[in-house]
Formats: C-alpha cells, structure tokens, sequence
C-alpha cells in the first residue's frame, strides 16, 4: 500500500508486525499493518477492543516488552528518522519530542509517589530543556492548559487525590509537555462517564486548535471518530482493512466489517434494531486462512476462504484503500 | 488524625506491649525451674537454701515479685544479676550497643548489595543474571549464618590473614561477623526487591514515564524504587529486630563477639531472671521502637498513607 501523497506525510508506519509469544502459542497482535500521517491531521484508529491498536502504538513507540512481546518486522518513519534503526538508548529521544502518548488508564498511569506537578515537570524538564524553576511554571502552566482549577495548588497534589476525569487531564497535560510531533491518544476517554468524556474530548479538540498537534486517535468510538478525526484506519485481528477520509467512512465505505459497524449506528438512528456483525471477534492464536473476516462475512465467497486478499486503491489517489477480494460499493 | 497524635498513640501503646511482655516472662521464668538450685551446690543444705531463697526475694508470694519487679522496672532499675553479681543495666550497656552496631552494620551491608541486586534481577528477569542472583540469594538464605562465619574466617583470617578471628576493638573485628550476619536478610531483602520491581515495571505508569522520554536508570531509580520502598523497610526492620532478638547469637559465638545475643543465652543457661528480664525489656522496647520507625517511614515513601 503506497500513499501517493508523500510531501506532508510526518509518520509512516510500513508492515509492523508484532506478537505476544506466550505458553500456549504465538499471538500475532498487529500484523503487517501500514499507514502513514499528514502534518496536522487526525487519524483515527478504529476497531474493536483486541484488535491491535494499542499495541500498534506501543511498538511505534518500542514500548512492547520483551518477553512476551516482539517487533517482528516493520519500519517506522517519523519525520525522516526510521525509529526502529534507532539503538534502544537513543529511543528517549523519540519519545515525548517524537511522539509522546496518553494511556487508557488515567486511573493506573501516573506514579502513585510522585506529585502531579513533578510528573508534568519531569516531562518538561526532558523535552523543552528548561530546569528548576522555570520548568515548574511551565508545568503549572499546562495545568491551566488543561483546565485544572487553581494549578498552583493542585501542582502538590498526589495522583490518589484526584478524579479520574481529572487523572486523565493530566496525562493529556504530560503528553503536550513534551511537544510531540505526533500525539498519540489511544481510547484517552475509556474508562471515564460520559459527561467527562465529553469535557475531555471538548478540550482535545480545543487543545488541538490552539496548538496545532499531529494526531493519532486510538478509539473504538465511531461517534468520537466522527468528531475528532479526519482520516480513519479500520483494524481487524491485528491487520489494518480499511483506511478513508471520515466522509467516505460514513458515506461509502467499502469493507464488508466496516459496513457492519457502520450498520450498527445508522440502523439506531434509524430507529431500527441494532445491526450486528455476526459471530464473534477472531482468536488471535488461531486465525482463520485467507481474509481473518471471512467467518463473519456476509459476502463470503470461496476465494476468501483461501486466500488472502490485498489491498486495492479504490479512489486511484491513494486516498481510500480497502484489504477486500469484494469491496463493495455505494449501490449495495 | 496528625503525625505527632499517632506517634503518641503508638508510644502508649509500645508501653502496654513492654509491660505485658514483662509480666509474661516473669511468670514463665517463675515456672520452669528453681534458679536457687542451680546457684548452689548439690550438696547445700536446706538451710542455705532457704537463706538464698530469702535473699534472691523468691520466698515471697509471685504477685508480690511481679509488683516489686514493675515497680523498679519503671526507673529502668533491674536489681543485681545473679550470676555476673553486678547491676543488670550495667551488663545490658555493656553487650547490647556493641550488638546493635554490629546488626546496624550488617543490615547496612544487606541493604547496599541486595537492592541493587534486586533491581537488576527484576529489570533482566528471566535472564542468566536473574537466575544466578536469585541462587545466591537463596543459598544467603538457607546456609546457616555460623557456618557462613566459621568460612568467612577460614578464608579471609586463617588463609589470607587479612581480617582477625575472634575478639573486639577495631572496626577490623566487626567486619567479618557482620558479614556473616548479613547473608540471610541479604537473600530476604533481594527476593523482596526483585518481585516488588518486577511488579512496579509491569505498572502502566513505568510506561507514561517511558513514553515521555524518560531514560531507562531514571525510570528505575526515579520512579519504581520509591515505590517498592514500603516492603523493603518493612523487611529490612523486621530483620533487623529478630537478629537482635537473639539470632544473632551463633555467629557471636563463633567469633567471639562478647555481645547480646551471646549473652542471653548465657542468661538462659544460668537462669538469671533478673538479667534475662532486662534483656526481654530492653528487646521489647527496641521492636516496638522499630516497627514505629518503619510505619512513620511508610508515609515518607507512600504519599497515600497519612496518620
């Protein structure tokens, strides 16, 4: 899969490949999966929960532990450096400045022993080369950024101190500290009720006018991809099926799953019953041969069955590439 | 509730523990035996029995005894220990800050090798370096700390002459006993800190830290060790207080070592219940001194914990 457009492209990721080697067997947790990101947009990685988008961003960033885990293969492409032929010591280089990441734990992510202030500061510290002092206004000052009421207060504040809502500000207000070219944000609304959500994604958006950052939106919330996003990538059982500007995504998208998860909202608002994807999500230490959906799929054909398919330009700009033997089109 | 409450509290509490110790071993040493017969000779007439009796106060009713002994205990006044014939308090001060320094010592050796060890283990777990280390920890824990001792002297006094055998004085004379004591909270203390790590770099937190650029040593020593602090203390106390309890004892022997352990079970041996009393109140009041010290650290290390 080639992108066409290759002047603005700030990360490319080609045929990452990663599994778990665990006791019972291989567990191909992202697998060969290729995209790349423009300055300044967002793309959204959408697909359902096992299906490899968190550890697609923990292996960009060579965050997956070995053992169990392994970068098979693939290269990784930030801004003309290929991180993966970095040595391992000069990888804190790439993170935070590079790319710099919110979990989807607010609850667990911060050092239950350090301050808040001294978290943000340490990010500080490292990537915008400012000390003492000046770092701590800094860090103080992301805490406004982030809408924490009285900042200099809550910079003394321990992480058991605060809300989960509020937690998740603050791994926002790290991960803006390091001033990443790209920011990764996988699923940062999870585990949070729905009006936080909503405050979280508000202030993303805001935050993301203000200072202009290169996103990638982990989520496997299709309204939040519908607010957020410009571009969307679909996962299925570790490998990437579809990826789309949004309007094509809502309007004519071609994969027979995203179809299926589409279904699932336009039959609601259509006040239908709930379409779902039959069957059930795939094992990932036993896949089935030829297309991983085949066993779910409406449109099955024996070809399916056997062989796996490719990936097909269907715009012929680069823009809308679909891994389908029958992507469907917009009369179906 | 604030700090200096709770320390309070605990300090009334380390007396109710002092005191019912005491009067447990009182009542225990009251009953195994009649130290009268054992101070004097097998051919002492009932008479001198009796006068010795009379003067060690063991004629008495034991609820007048316990009274008489409390009531000196509280001005730290133990009487006159039997079988040395002088003060009790003048043979505890004697033997028991020699010991102390001597644990202190080991402990410090103890927690010097095993916390590095420990992290090391736990950051290359599974590695040839984790299991090699994780052997030695277990043989500190399993080999006798006399026959470490009687080795240490075999290799470092007798073979290379570097270090002395037995006796007190120099600083000299404390290494080897120290090191002999040091192996078995050494093997503790590093498998504590090897799991408590493995399980702080699988915490999430460990992975906001990397993410943000933070290098490998800072992630150890900046962020995981403060958290795996509050089970170290708790080990490196607890060691600490049983090898003043007593375990110290053989390898004292072995070297020499004129201190504490040493001395109560020669106490034991000569049924000197004014001394060996002395000795369980003075050990009583150090655990409960120490595992105060242990708790108060816990809130310096665990922002979560407040008194």
């Amino acid at each position: 899969m080639e992108e066409t457009k290759t002047k603005d492209i700030i990360l490319s990721v080609k045929d990452l490949s990663t599994s778990f080697f665990l006791r019972e067997g291989e567990v191909k947790a992202v697998d060969g999966v290729s995209f790349s990101v423009r300055k300044g947009e967002c793309l959204a990685l959408v697909g359902e929960s096992g299906s490899g988008k968190t550890v697609t961003a923990l292996s960009m960033l060579r965050l997956v532990v070995w053992p169990p885990g392994k970068i098979k293969s693939g290269e990784v492409v930030l801004d003309g450096v290929s991180v993966f032929d970095l040595p391992m010591k000069s990888m804190k280089d790439v993170r935070g400045k590079g790319m710099a990441m919110i979990l989807q734990e607010p609850m667990s992510s911060l050092n239950p022993s350090q301050t808040i202030g001294q978290q943000i500061q340490e990010a500080v510290e490292i990537n915008q080369g400012l000390k003492g002092e000046e770092a701590k206004k800094k860090a103080i000052e992301m805490l406004g950024i982030v809408r924490i009421p009285s900042p200099e207060k809550r910079y003394y504040n321990y992480p058991h101190e605060l809300s989960g809502g509020m937690k998740q500000r603050i791994m926002i207000a790290i991960a803006l500290s390091c001033r990443p070219k790209v920011l990764i944000a996988d699923e940062p609304t999870c585990s949070l009720d729905v009006t936080i959500q909503a405050q979280i994604l508000r202030l993303m958006q805001q935050l993301r006018k203000e200072i202009d950052t290169t996103i990638l939106f982990i989520t496997s919330d299709l309204g939040i991809v519908a607010e957020m996003a410009d571009r969307v990538a679909i996962m299925y059982a570790g490998q990437l099926i579809e990826i789309c500007d949004v309007f094509t995504l809502f309007e004519n998208s071609a994969h027979p799953y995203t179809r299926g998860i589409m279904g699932s909202i336009t039959a609601m608002k259509e006040g239908g019953r709930l379409n779902i994807i039959s069957g059930d999500p795939p094992d990932l230490m036993a896949l089935p041969s030829g297309c991983k959906f085949h066993p779910r799929c409406d449109y099955c054909q024996d070809i399916c069955k056997t062989e796996e398919p490719g990936y097909t330009d269907l715009s012929g700009t680069g823009d809308h590439w679909v891994r389908c033997h029958f992507p469907l089109n917009k009369s179906k | 509730m604030g700090m200096g409450k709770y320390i309070l509290q605990r300090l009334a509490f380390t007396v109710l523990v002092v005191i019912g110790i005491s009067i447990l071993v009182f009542v225990i040493t009251h009953m195994v035996g009649n130290p009268v017969d054992i101070m004097l000779p097998l051919t002492a007439t009932e008479e001198q029995r009796q006068l010795l009796s009379q003067q060690l106060g063991l004629d008495k009713p034991m609820i007048e005894q316990l009274g008489t002994f409390l009531k000196d205990a509280a001005t730290l006044d133990f009487g006159m220990s039997w079988w040395q014939r002088r003060p009790c308090m003048e043979v505890i001060m004697d033997d028991l800050p020699l010991t102390a320094l001597l644990i202190f010592f080991a402990s410090c050796i103890s927690v010097i090798v095993a916390i590095p060890l420990g992290i090391a283990a736990a950051y290359h777990k599974g590695s040839f370096l984790d299991r090699v280390l994780t052997i030695i920890s277990l043989g500190g824990i399993c080999l006798p700390p006399f026959w470490i001792g009687l080795m240490l002297m075999l290799v470092f006094s007798v073979k290379l002459g570097w270090l002395p055998t037995s006796g007190i004085g120099t600083w000299k004379h404390m290494i080897l006993p120290a090191l002999a004591i040091s192996f078995r909270p050494m093997g503790q203390l590093s498998q504590i800190v090897r799991f408590e790590m493995m399980q702080q770099l699988n915490g999430l937190y460990v992975i906001t830290a990397r993410a943000k650029g933070v290098t490998e040593m800072a992630v150890l020593f900046k962020h995981a060790l403060k958290n795996i602090m509050t089970a170290s203390i708790t080990m490196i106390g607890s060691d600490f207080t049983k090898q003043l309890g007593g375990l110290s004892a053989s390898v004292e022997v072995v070297f020499g070592f004129p201190g504490f352990g040493h001395l109560i079970s020669e106490t034991i041996d000569n049924m000197d219940f004014p001394l060996l009393q002395a000795e369980v109140f003075f050990v009583a009041l150090i655990v409960c001194m120490i595992n105060l010290l242990v708790d108060i650290l816990y809130a310096a290390f665990d922002p979560r914990i407040r008194y």
